[in-house]
């Protein structure tokens, strides 16, 4: 196995996961993973190659997200209301499945980009030394971000589900 | 020591601390109520925050795919299936050590509830003739895992009472269990526990990873608030929860086997979050078996004192609610982990995991 075939087998799916729970769309996300295992071949060697996969992929979602953020995160809650709502005769397992995401997904935009990728790092499996490595962070502050992170989207995720419990009862 | 503040108990549970540091946390956790309860807090966060992140996904993570054969799992969606496996199969193994010295504490805490704590075993055994012979021959199979190359005479004992009275289901049953028993009486009472938690978890693990019949789902891994009407997708779910539902010993506080406790769930925790990197640190931890479960054990004998949890199935927020069994208060939530392990969340004593089998009888 080649270091490069090495590199993708190993980091390839993680990696895609991330970026899909990131950005809300596998396509998108497979794409930027290929564009990060491009820049990696580029490279003469890899110091901590998870972590800089990781910091790679961030940076590729950050450039592409600043060139039309609005546009893209008013298609993807448009997208994700449209999948709860476009069951006709809904399996209720799926219909629920889709309003948890579409919920889980607007819970994880609440939080601050730093919050949200620290908090998706740490879930695939990144330590905190990692995770300091990939957003540029003091690994002493890891903690104090995974906390406010983890507290933040829970509580967002609560509210978004209560008011949602409440329109339904309204409704 | 200060209280601590809510980065340094997150850093903390993801194990992100060296030694000394974690030591002092854990004894002044111990120690205070506020740090104690914000530790509770802290889990709540740390798991929460990881089911919503699951429904993020397509598939949750943690749900058996229905085509699950091992060596299907290659190619483009493979991180779809595959770290369920070896999340589960990583904590299964190191599920052992906690299972050992609890299952040890119960039966020395209570005499009185020893057949009863058999009992759930001998149910488990009593399963269609060949499914026992298969059983048995990969139980020959698996390596020895965390149990001592000693014991492997004791295990072979079990393996032929199993495969020799299997003629009929209900015998074999109970032929397993009297072996066991004759097993277990002269020998010397650590080995003995050490003998008995591997051979039940591997028997479970190995037909899994075989045949997967069994159609596992999350368990409400998400921690949802379902409707009532989606039952027939959660039928599994719902039996699994019953299955595992029961009584179950624990240690009255974390203080009295915390660092064994904590270093086990922690790890178990690990195994969860990084499956490939667990599994690594399981082999190497099955080739040098360690002594802490013995000696958690051994302490846990001096101290005696268990308290008992129900395990209910009633749903919170937040998983299975757990209670007291003298006060049926509330003590924190409980979720089914595989088709054999049992994951109890206290909210002031921490984290806790059995095999199902550890389950004695309600009083």
């Amino acid at each position: 196995m080649t270091d490069v075939e090495r590199l993708f087998r190993t980091y390839h799916d993680p990696l895609v996961r991330y970026l899909t729970r990131r950005l809300g769309d596998r396509d998108w996300a497979e794409e930027v993973a290929q564009e990060t295992f491009v820049r990696a071949l580029r490279q003469q060697e890899l110091q901590n190659e998870r972590a800089w996969l990781f910091a790679v992929a961030t940076n590729l979602v950050r450039d592409e997200a600043r060139k039309d953020v609005r546009r893209r995160r008013h298609l993807e809650l448009l997208r994700e209301e449209a999948k709860a709502e476009s069951v006709v005769e809904p399996q209720l397992t799926d219909l629920e499945r889709a309003q948890d995401r579409a919920l889980a997904r607007k819970a994880i935009d609440a939080l601050t980009e730093r919050d949200r990728e620290a908090l998706l790092m740490r879930e695939e499996g990144l330590d905190y030394n990692e995770i300091a490595e990939a957003l540029q962070l003091a690994v002493a502050s890891v903690g104090t971000t995974l906390s406010r992170a983890r507290r933040r989207l829970v509580e967002a995720y609560e509210e978004l589900r209560k008011a949602q419990d409440a329109g339904r009862r309204m409704g | 020591m200060n209280h601590l503040d809510e980065g340094t108990i997150h850093a903390w549970l993801d194990g992100a601390l060296d030694a000394t540091q974690a030591r002092d946390i854990e004894r002044h956790v111990g120690e205070c109520d506020m740090c104690a309860a914000a530790v509770a807090e802290a889990r709540g966060f740390v798991a929460a925050s990881s089911r919503i992140l699951n429904a993020l996904d397509d598939v949750p993570a943690g749900v058996t795919p229905k085509r699950a054969a091992p060596q299907a799992l290659r190619g483009r969606r493979m991180w779809r299936a595959a770290p369920w496996i070896t999340g589960i199969a990583a904590a299964m193994m190191l599920a052992v050590g906690v299972t050992t010295w609890n299952r040890k504490g119960a039966e020395m805490a209570s005499s009185t509830v020893r057949p009863a704590a058999d009992a759930p075993l001998a149910q488990e055994v009593a399963v269609p003739a060949t499914e026992t012979r298969a059983t048995a021959a990969g139980k020959r199979s698996v390596p020895a895992d965390a149990a001592p190359p000693a014991q492997t005479k004791t295990r072979d004992a079990k393996v032929t009472g199993l495969a020799g009275g299997s003629s009929s289901p209900r015998v074999g049953a109970v032929t397993s269990a009297r072996v066991k028993s004759q097993t277990e009486t002269p020998a010397p009472a650590a080995p003995s526990a050490m003998a008995d938690a591997p051979v039940v978890i591997s028997r479970n693990r190995r037909p899994t990873m075989q045949r997967a019949p069994i159609p596992l789902r999350p368990f409400d891994s998400l921690g949802f608030r379902r409707s009532d009407a989606m039952a027939a997708d959660q039928a599994a779910v719902v039996s699994a929860v019953e299955i595992a539902a029961g009584c179950y010993p624990v240690p009255r506080t974390a203080g009295d086997v915390a660092p064994q406790v904590g270093s086990v769930a922690g790890a178990v925790a690990e195994a969860i979050r990084a499956p490939d990197r667990a599994v690594r640190r399981a082999a190497k931890s099955a080739t040098a078996p360690a002594p802490a479960p013995a000696a958690a054990a051994s302490e846990f004998m001096v101290a005696k004192r268990i308290r008992m949890l129900h395990l209910d199935t009633t749903r919170h927020p937040l998983g299975y609610q757990v209670r007291s069994v003298p006060t049926d208060s509330t003590m924190g939530w409980w979720k089914p982990v595989g088709i054999d392990s049992v994951e109890v969340d206290m909210l002031s004593a921490g984290l806790f995991r059995f095999a199902r089998k550890d389950r004695i009888a309600c009083p």
